[in-house]
């Protein structure tokens, strides 16, 4: 258990340096693709809420402590994301597997709407921000890169972490 | 299981709670406070660590960039595209020394013609994890003499221009907010006739100039310049003019303005740590140890050689003087 907390911390880390080092100069339509996000998603749907909701807070804090916008901001929206991606885990499967395709659509969604809670910030504290449109745009743009991301990071870390935890599902 | 998922919604609310919290404090404390000191040693922590990965990473993400764009026509058009976009990011791979190199020199002539006393630096990392934030991160903090609130510029084939100001620094990294930052509000003037305004940062909408007064219409193609405030040196290129259009509701009119940078593919800036020196202007350079001393030549065709490793060296008069291997240029040539 120990040990797959300590890789996914790893992980969060060093997803997000290379996020800001490299992952936001990519110039596709509308939006860079935020993998920090997926990771921190799909690493809560394998953990779970309790998880999820961690790595969120974590992730998110991190992610503030990097920036210039108010500290708390990332943290806030990536804990209950994490905690609603960690809803959809499946903790033992039971009755054979669950397909995984859903869940991961999933992500893709949460990726979209946390963009639009974290603009939405903006609106409420009254800071001066991107125009409606842009910010939509921003939003479904993120969300599709989300679910085109989520798989391959899906396919990447369910096996790591069940290497580090051959007992676990 | 069944206490279970109520536990976790009461952690869930805690952890809400906390953020909020973070929140209006780091509101209220502005800039300094503990949250400030939190980042400072974050940025510390990491920083190297990030410009280790922006370093080995950069030609990747050339690369994708080429595919991407090249990925928009017919199937062979679209493989022969995708092959020239390979062997270019391959040269660029090859290159990328030679054109930090590249600009760099631009940094220096375009600072030394403006005499600007300033720190080059290496951008590190780009935005935030939110995606939102239009900030660049420099390699360069307090111990190279960096504050926030200095001006942040960078060179081009054809001058060079504004890119931003520090926001935040730590010991060896700085946030820089470029110009278009929703935040970013500047005091400017059209280059021909010296109408003065305000140029303004919309986020992912264009950077707008409005003039001060209403009978004043800004033509396609005019440079737009900073005219000098506390936080701004003057005489900084902006951009150009691309549109004009009506303010809803005001008399002025609007004119768009293209920046001279795509901020996501910055490599070297410079910040200016000594303004203007002669207007009055005082410097924000905390008192250098020099170690070193090096002439550096500018001849009006600027050709500044550097060797890798070394520092630049040319025919003009200009002293670097470097504090912990960093060199800081005070450049003074003849200006226009």
């Amino acid at each position: 258990m120990a040990l797959r907390r300590v890789a996914a911390v790893v992980i969060i880390v060093t997803v997000l340096l290379v996020q800001l080092a490299a992952l936001n100069r990519i110039t596709t339509p509308a939006a860079a693709p935020n993998l920090i996000l997926v990771v921190v998603l799909v690493l809560a749907l394998l953990e779970g809420p309790a998880a999820g909701m961690a790595y969120g807070f974590g992730g998110g804090l991190l992610g503030d402590a990097l920036s210039t916008h108010a500290f708390g901001r990332l943290a806030l929206v990536w804990t209950v994301a994490g905690y609603l991606a960690g809803l959809m885990h499946d903790p033992g499967g039971r009755a054979g597997e669950r397909s995984a395709a859903l869940p991961l659509l999933a992500v893709g969604g949460l990726c979209a709407a946390s963009t639009l809670a974290y603009a939405a910030l903006d609106v409420v504290v009254g800071a001066a921000h991107d125009s409606t449109y842009h910010l939509i745009r921003q939003a479904v743009a993120v969300g599709v890169y989300g679910v085109v991301l989520a798989p391959f990071v899906y396919l990447v870390l369910r096996p790591a972490l069940r290497r580090l935890e051959p007992n676990r599902a | 299981m069944n206490r279970e998922p109520r536990r976790l919604r009461i952690v869930l609310a805690v952890l809400v709670l906390t953020a909020f919290t973070l929140i209006t404090l780091d509101y209220r404390a502005g800039k300094g406070g503990v949250l400030g000191g939190v980042r400072r040693v974050v940025s510390d922590v990491l920083s190297p660590i990030e410009s280790g990965f922006s370093r080995g990473l950069r030609p990747v993400g050339h690369l994708l960039g080429d595919v991407w764009h090249s990925g928009r026509d017919g199937d062979k058009v679209r493989t022969l595209q995708q092959r020239v976009a390979t062997l270019q990011a391959q040269i660029r791979q090859q290159a990328d020394v030679d054109a930090k190199e590249a600009s760099l020199q631009q940094l220096l002539t375009f600072a030394g013609r403006q005499s600007f006393g300033i720190v080059p630096a290496e951008v590190i990392g780009t935005g935030d994890a939110s995606g939102f934030d239009d900030t660049v991160t420099i390699d360069v903090g307090t111990s190279d003499g960096v504050v926030p609130d200095m001006t942040v510029i960078a060179g081009t084939t054809r001058g060079g221009g504004l890119v931003g100001r520090v926001l935040t620094a730590s010991a060896h990294a700085s946030i820089v907010a470029v110009v278009i930052d929703p935040g970013f509000g500047v005091g400017s003037r059209l280059v021909t006739n010296s109408q003065t305004g305000i140029t303004a940062g919309h986020g992912l909408a264009p950077l707008t100039f409005t003039p001060l007064a209403s009978n004043v219409r800004p033509q396609k193609g005019q440079v737009v310049e900073t005219v000098g405030s506390d936080t701004y040196a003057p005489g900084i290129p902006i951009g150009t003019v691309e549109s004009i259009g009506p303010t809803p509701g005001a008399t002025t009119v609007t004119a768009s303005v293209v920046p001279f940078f795509d901020y996501t593919s910055l490599d070297i800036v410079g910040v200016v740590v000594e303004p203007k020196t002669g207007t009055g202007v005082k410097p924000v350079l905390p008192t250098v140890t020099a170690t070193t001393t090096v002439t550096v030549t500018l001849t009006p065709t600027p050709t500044v050689t550097r060797t890798p490793g070394s520092t630049p060296t040319g025919t003009s008069t200009s002293t670097a003087t470097s504090t912990a291997g960093r060199p800081t240029a005070t450049t003074t040539a003849a200006g226009p």
